[in-house]
């Protein structure tokens, strides 16, 4: 069984964000139903329910470095590094793969409406979002500590 | 919930930072200054490590009597 590596308090509060985290997911998609009944196209299909998923991560991500939740006690920062470029890395290869058997083997073109540009200009929003809460949290821990 | 301070004051006396305490102990700093500031209720398992890492009890460490709860 793999041992897990936050602590109690840590564990707790993950759980805790997982629970808003869902209601939130939740909330926008029942709001989006509701939107979409009424006539109401914010978004076209596939990428409302993307932007929508995006949202909750964000927000799961933001709390869990907001209340130290992110990295477990036993994680050394150069460790963490390492996992995350290899990660990016993983998913960058996985992307161009998954891109040229599509357009090789299957004959599909790339799409040509907004949809990409709009995925791309929220996954930007995101990670801004991210760094930004993590600059704020750091310079407080920063200040805290000394 | 008040503050910890009998915590605080058996890690100053073995000059240990919470840093020290809580690699430890295996947990967070962060959590180990909740842990001080009252902000978290640990779990007995966690007590007792802390109070083996202090050389304390669970008595002389977490026991509210009617003095400390004032406190």
């Amino acid at each position: 069984m793999k041992k897990i590596e936050f602590d109690e308090l840590q564990q707790s509060r993950r759980n805790q964000y997982g629970y808003q985290s869902f209601i939130l997911l939740a909330m926008l998609i029942m709001i989006d139903s509701v939107l979409y009944g009424m006539g109401f196209i914010w978004m076209k299909h596939p990428t409302n329910t993307f932007i929508i998923l995006l949202v909750g991560f964000t927000y799961f991500i933001s709390r869990c470095i907001w209340g130290d939740a992110l990295v477990g006690p036993k994680e050394s920062p150069k460790r963490m590094t390492a996992k995350t470029i290899g990660i990016a890395m993983f998913a960058v290869a996985i992307a161009i793969l998954t891109m040229g058997y599509l357009v090789s083997y299957r004959n599909m073109a790339p799409s040509t409406d907004n949809d990409g540009s709009t995925m791309t200009l929220v996954c930007g929003i995101m990670w801004a979002v991210i760094g930004v809460v993590y600059l704020i949290k750091r310079v407080r821990g920063n200040k805290a500590e000394q | 919930m008040s503050k910890n301070l009998r915590l605080k004051s058996a890690r100053a006396a073995l000059d240990m930072s919470q840093k020290d305490v809580a690699e430890a102990v295996g947990v967070t700093r962060q959590t180990m200054n909740a842990i001080e500031n009252g902000d978290y209720n640990p779990s007995v398992n966690l007590c007792i490590s802390i109070c083996r890492v202090l050389g304390k009890t669970l008595d002389q460490l977490f026991w509210e009597d009617e003095s400390n709860e004032k406190n």
